[in-house]
């Protein structure tokens, strides 16, 4: 009876199921990488134990150590059994598989859990007839948090939480991640000091593309010398870059051109990017739509005192910004709860109040249409039915609760003494405020089960309706998964999600938590970081963003320090402009999934839905444009890039790094070189690259 | 003497000034709240007037001139039609009609617009405060252009003072 | 499943909501995504165009004339009698009213009891030698409606009428959507009836939608998208076909070849590259063709544009269209500050309609395309200084060899003032829905008449049963 043993060492799944923070993407753990320094993870075999390199790295032993390696020993042989045993590693798994010749495939004969520390493990099998085995060993993450449990153990953290010793703050990785990129570095458990790892100009440049408008020289500078975790806690001390603010500094008088190039001056050279791009998301989020025809429309302050709410909160609690909006009497006028009356008769009445906001609130801005598990799948009923959140009857009896809510000033700033005070432009700028005279009486049952009573004030149910929807479960991953689609990925994982939504609840305190934990967690996602093959991975860059970056990148200049873009020409050719939304359903939907391969995947691309054959045509040609005529309304600084003309592909490499974050493949960079080569002029050659990288697919999608 | 008649003249003008404020102000006279008042003659049902507003307060008044009045009309009618949630749904092609629909003519009762203005004309509508008619143009369902004829009295020409 | 709440009743406040909607449909009638979803699950279930519409082995085109801002048509088509007709108008118009001799008598006396005869704008010849020899035909007092409805109930406010009537965008929107209790309408009729007849069209990146007027609601929203084009420009990337752009051309050919490893970056380069192929396609189909001999004004911005409808129309073999629809536009027909350009505008409307079909003529075509008006709506019969107002009601005309030409559809108003139909100033309640104007035109184009009911005019239904009695108004020769 042979038993011929075969052992192979495995990166047993491809990425979508992994556990391993893996920054460059070879399948090895980063933790392995940095403990053994200067050992590349290749097929060079350093303690010439027979394994490799690479193989060891997957396997979690010592390169440099030939008594470390996964080794299948000879098995012995007890009677009707036999037995398998070798070292294993803790905190890896194991499989040991049998080659079975009729399935043609290997077979699982036995699987083992990770243990928590190395051990000799022993398999027992019944005796059969002969047969090739090899064991695999492959990583695990029980706990969801992104860091495999080989490397918890190696660092320190337990497999069982997924964040520090009570389950709250940062993640296990962002501890990690924060100790790796500080001064002392990171000490394992076995004592083994990691040095200070801080990002690679690519890392950086990657990072930025994801955590601002755009890398640009000084930015890339500042997140290689701060880490990515000491660059997000810097951006949280920098001031409020507010919109009203951009706005009067672009130039006076405030009228429609300058009211909308507000934002754009801020995407420029606001240095709280992070913050910037947060009020962006959100007000992709919390939809009003600023178009002009309107009391709100044409009023460019009290668009920004609204954008504001989200440039103000953008690290706060989500609480607060949705109740900021609830009581902004610009949403109040979008969607139609401003002036929101009460039924005309308790007894049989034939008017009721508006349902507007009381639907949209919920559907948009808290915790949408289906109930959802903290990963982002939905919810089944015991007969497998996805199930609502709310009903027709939940609308009703929330369009009660906001009433009575209208303008807290009237004749443009003095207090109002009535719901029926008729307010003057100016009085959009403030609060609105809950007037009892036409709030809603009688106990009503609102969202997530809430009953109110009837005994509270209008404001008082107001409140409770917000605090009932920001205690629905359904909340985080609904808002994670939004948030998320705007900054790093149109389908996280379930994995991603979940780690996510974990951290909107704060478990020490109880209370919701703040976005800037939360936009943390997105940015710092094991997933997000470790590069990987996944061919889902990533999503469309938004045009104007995009657009922003090239302004970035080449240091747009003001024309007489004003930073202006032409809107209506922008809006047409992306498809988009900031708080032009054309319905309160945003640019494009989080669901949507263009025809073929996506929709057949069960993927998502919301911004591929701004990609009609007039856009793609177009936003090219706008970008050809800017580049030709050397921006927008102002000149681009190339001297850095013109310096580089004499060595075309450095230019490029250049070209590459601030605008994709070095993601260019070879074969692009050569067909740009060509094209850059061709040109005659330094000028010339110099926009043809900064073109054609601009259009390529890495840049247009964010991996 | 002269003193004396300046602090009366001080004192009445404080004492006109002091009814004329908004709904802060206090004194007889000034309607201040929503109130409840019959329709014109023939009317049975009660109108509710919703209170002192900017077009009761400044359409036509000696400080203003017609810009103001026409953005006194329309921050009326925004209010309306913040509170009459479906104006769009009515028949409401212009002047006279829009007006009328503020002064009470609506399925809620409610009015804006008191049933007597000295700028008001039953069949035409509303007036400038030259006395020609304004012209209300309808862009969207909620979005109106407010038109007066200007000093030359006459309609789409460059002295036309224009309200959106 | 969707629930729908009827708007039963304005003063039942389930507000229809200023957006589209999705999801669980809100109180409007009509959802114009759900219009979409069945249109989507018909596809799927292959009972589209292919199975119950005509073989459709004709060619056949829709061309929309929209005359933005709301035409006077009234000063267009005008009753002419001495006894009865022009007195009223005269009366009714005062100062805008036109001499009698500024209208050509057209067509057969009104039916009795009526007796009137009408005469059409002597700006308009073009127009009038169409309908004399049976090309061309009007349809009156056609207008946005939600159902019928009263002067008194109007009067006493509970008439259900359209959102937003008198006002330019609303009316446009609902002249385009077919969707006239809702305010911001995610599709228009003209795409949900090119989603049905798409299948008709072979192979082809071009859209069979073309606009020469920009985005409208007309052509939006359906899956089978829309080529927005200029007059005398087609849609390319900036420099495409220059050759100082030549190296960065090879370049981007190149990106746009690629394989790509990430989806997104793949689903990109593949629509980047057809929107590419599209564009010349439709470039090289253009240029396939002779040119077009017919004599088009290219002083006149509509004759321009029907021009490149007929240029597009004749490349329909390469482009592989068997049905198309066009969008064409010329505004400025808001005369609130007086008439005096409107019969010239109505003579460039004549001029260009005229060499379109002279055109289609020369194509051989005028069978296959049928041209037709929409405007916001009509306006007041009382001047407002020398201009008129917003109105409703108005008056359309058809063009195409397929009409049943030389008639007057629908029921052309008494033009005396205060009438039944008269709301003020000679504001007429419509006594012919949009729906029932464009369901002879949906039918014509090989749309069953159950998805016209249920997928292109959800609205129809209030007014006509299109399923029991076939064409509203009848005034397409189905043969044709």
């Amino acid at each position: 009876m042979k038993v011929l043993i075969v052992v192979i060492a495995l990166f047993a799944f491809p990425s979508v199921l992994f556990g391993v923070v893996d920054f460059n993407g070879n399948g090895v753990s980063e933790f392995w990488e940095l403990q053994y320094k200067g050992t590349v993870a290749n097929d060079f075999d350093s303690d010439n134990d027979g394994i490799s390199n690479l193989a060891e790295g997957i396997a979690g032993t010592d390169p440099h150590d030939p008594a470390s390696v996964l080794a299948l020993g000879h098995p012995s042989f007890d009677g009707a059994e036999v037995r398998f045993s070798w070292s294993a590693e803790a905190g890896k798994s194991y499989r040991l598989e049998r080659w079975d010749p009729a399935a043609n495939s290997w077979i699982e004969a036995a699987s083992i859990l990770p243990l928590s520390i190395a051990a000799i493990q022993t398999v027992t099998l019944d005796r059969l007839d002969g047969g090739i085995f090899r064991l695999v060993s492959a990583d695990v993450d029980m706990d969801g948090d992104g860091l495999s449990a080989w490397e918890e153990i190696l660092i320190g953290t337990s497999d069982g939480s997924a964040a520090g010793v009570n389950g709250s703050g940062e993640g296990d990785f962002v501890t990690a991640l924060r100790a790796l990129e500080s001064e002392e570095g990171l000490v394992l458990s076995n004592g083994t000091r990691l040095d200070r790892r801080l990002p690679s100009e690519k890392e950086a440049a990657r990072f930025l593309l994801r955590a601002s408008f755009g890398p640009t020289d000084e930015s890339i500078e500042e997140v290689m010398s701060m880490g990515l975790t000491g660059w997000i806690d810097n951006q949280a001390t920098i001031s409020t870059t507010r919109l009203q603010t951009s706005i009067a500094r672009n130039a006076l008088p405030i009228n429609s051109s300058r009211g909308r190039d507000g934002w754009w001056r801020s995407a420029n050279i606001a240095p709280d990017q992070l913050r910037q791009r947060m009020a962006y998301a959100l007000s992709q989020i919390l939809v009003v739509n600023f178009q002009g025809g309107s009391v709100i429309g044409d009023n460019y302050l009290i668009q920004a005192r609204y954008y504001d709410i989200f440039t103000t909160g953008a690290f706060g609690s989500y609480r607060n910004i949705l109740e900021k909006v609830t009581y902004s009497p610009a949403m109040g006028f979008y969607l139609s709860h401003l002036n929101n009356r009460k039924s005309d008769d308790p007894v049989n009445p034939t008017r009721f109040p508006d349902e507007n906001f009381a639907r949209e609130i919920m559907q948009l801005f808290t915790i949408g249409l289906w109930e959802l598990n903290w990963d982002g799948s939905r919810k089944l009923d015991q007969d497998g039915n996805f199930i609502p959140t709310y009903g027709n009857q939940t609308i009703t009896e929330m369009a009660r609760v906001f009433t009575g809510m209208s303008h807290s000033t009237t004749n443009n700033g003095r207090a109002a003494t009535s719901f029926y005070d008729v307010a003057r432009g100016n009085d959009y700028l403030y609060d609105m405020k809950v007037w009892d005279e036409e709030h809603e009486t009688g106990p009503k049952s609102i969202v997530n089960g809430v009953q109110l009573d009837g005994s509270q004030t209008g404001e008082e149910e107001v409140q409770a309706a917000l605090d009932a929807l920001l205690e629905h479960p359904s909340l985080p991953p609904f808002l994670s998964r939004l948030l998320i689609q705007r900054f790093t990925s149109s389908n996280p994982s379930a994995a991603y999600l979940a780690r996510v939504s974990r951290v909107w609840l704060d478990d020490s305190t109880g209370e919701s938590a703040d976005l800037g934990e939360v936009i943390k967690a997105i940015l710092l996602d094991p997933e997000i970081l470790s590069a990987s093959a996944y061919q889902y991975r990533g999503k469309v860059r938004e045009p104007i963003i995009r657009y922003a970056s090239l302004a970035r990148a080449f240091n747009l200049a003001s024309e007489n320090g004003k930073y202006s873009t032409n809107q209506p020409r922008l809006n047409d050719d992306f498809g988009q402009f900031p708080m032009l939304s054309p319905s309160v359903f945003n640019f494009y939907l989080p669901d949507f999934a263009p025809e073929g391969e996506f929709r057949m995947a069960g993927m998502v691309s919301p911004e591929l839905q701004l990609a009609s054959l007039s856009q793609l045509l177009r936003s090219d040609s706008q970008f050809a444009a800017s580049v030709e005529e050397s921006g927008v309304s102002g000149s681009f600084d190339l001297t850095t890039e013109l310096a580089l003309v004499n060595e075309p592909s450095a230019l490029v490499e250049r070209v590459d790094l601030l605008m994709t974050g070095g993601r260019l493949k070879a074969d692009t960079k050569v067909m740009i070189l060509n094209a850059v080569q061709s040109e005659v002029t330094d000028l010339e050659k110099v926009r043809t690259a900064i073109y054609l990288v601009s259009q390529s697919m890495e840049c247009i999608v964010l991996n | 003497m002269r003193k004396f008649g300046a602090v009366v003249l001080l004192l009445i003008l404080g004492f006109i000034l002091s009814r004329i404020g908004g709904p802060t102000s206090e004194g007889g006279g000034v309607i201040k709240g929503p109130e409840t008042v019959a329709r014109s003659a023939g009317e049975s049902e009660q109108v509710r007037f919703l209170g002192e507003n900017p077009f009761t307060l400044e359409y036509g008044k000696s400080n203003g001139d017609i810009k103001r009045d026409l953005e006194a009309l329309r921050d009326v009618v925004i209010d309306c039609q913040s509170l009459i949630k479906n104006f769009d749904a009515f028949h409401l092609p212009g002047n006279p009609e829009i007006i009328r629909f503020l002064q009470g003519e609506n399925p809620e009762n409610l009015a804006w617009i008191p049933a007597e203005h000295s700028l008001i004309k039953s069949d035409i509508g509303l007036l400038d405060r030259n006395g020609n008619a304004v012209f209300f143009h309808r862009l969207s369902g909620l979005q109106i252009e407010y038109r007066s004829a200007g000093a030359d009295g006459k309609h789409w020409t460059d002295d036309d003072v224009v309200v959106r | 499943m969707y629930r729908f709440k009827l708007m039963k009743n304005k003063q039942q406040y389930g507000r229809v909501n200023r957006r589209g909607f999705l999801g669980q449909a809100s109180c409007s009638a009509i959802g114009s995504t759900s219009l979409l979803s069945s249109l989507i699950n018909l596809r799927l279930t292959g009972s589209l165009a292919g199975a119950d519409t005509d073989d459709g082995e004709d060619y056949k085109a829709l061309v929309c004339v929209f005359l933005a801002g709301g035409n006077d048509s009234f000063n267009m088509l005008t009753p002419v009698d001495a006894s009865q007709g022009y007195p009223e108008y005269l009366a009714a118009r005062g100062d805008v009213a036109l001499p009698q001799t500024d209208f050509t008598p057209i067509g057969d006396t009104l039916p009795s009891p009526d007796g009137r005869t009408l005469g059409l704008n002597v700006e308009m010849p073009e127009l009038k030698a169409l309908f004399d020899s049976g090309k061309a035909s009007f349809i009156n007092n056609v207008g946005t409606l939600v159902e019928p409805v009263t002067k008194l109930g109007i009067q006493n406010q509970s008439a259900n009428l359209p959102l937003g009537l008198y006002s330019h965008s609303d009316q446009q929107l609902h002249w385009q959507s077919g969707l006239p209790t809702n305010r911001s309408p995610l599709n228009g009729w003209g795409a949900r009836l090119a989603d049905l007849l798409d299948d008709l069209n072979g192979e082809s990146q071009v859209s069979m939608n073309v606009s020469l007027a920009g985005t409208n609601i007309f052509q939006s929203g359906g899956s089978s998208s829309v080529l927005s084009r200029g007059a005398s420009n087609i849609p390319e990337i900036r420099q495409w076909n220059r050759w100082v752009y030549r190296h960065k051309r090879t370049a981007q050919e190149s990106i746009l070849d690629a394989q790509y490893q990430n989806a997104f970056e793949r689903s990109f380069a593949t629509s980047k590259k057809n929107a590419i192929a599209a564009s010349a396609e439709y470039r090289a189909a253009l240029e396939s063709q002779d040119p077009i001999i017919t004599e088009f004004n290219t002083s006149n911005t509509l004759a321009i544009q029907l021009k490149a409808v007929a240029e597009t129309i004749s490349a329909r073999g390469p482009l592989s269209k068997r049905r198309q629809t066009f969008f064409v536009e010329l505004g400025g027909w808001d005369h609130h500050n007086g008439l005096d350009d409107h019969p010239a505008m109505l003579g460039q409307v004549s001029e260009a309609v005229g060499q379109f079909y002279q055109a289609m003529v020369d194509l051989e075509l005028e069978d296959q395309v049928t041209l037709f008006t929409a405007s916001d709506f009509g306006r007041t019969l009382t001047p407002n200084g020398n201009g008129t107002d917003h109105a409703w009601g108005g008056n359309q005309f058809v063009v195409g060899g397929c009409v049943d030409g030389g008639k007057f559809f629908g029921d052309y108003p008494s033009l005396d003032l205060g009438n039944d139909l008269d709301t003020g100033r000679g504001r007429f309640i419509p006594t012919t829905s949009v729906d029932e104007y464009i369901a002879d035109l949906a039918l014509w184009m090989g749309v069953s008449a159950t998805n016209v009911r249920d997928l292109v005019l959800p609205n129809l239904s209030n007014f006509h049963d299109v399923v029991e009695s076939g064409a509203p108004l009848g005034f397409m020769k189905m043969d044709g």
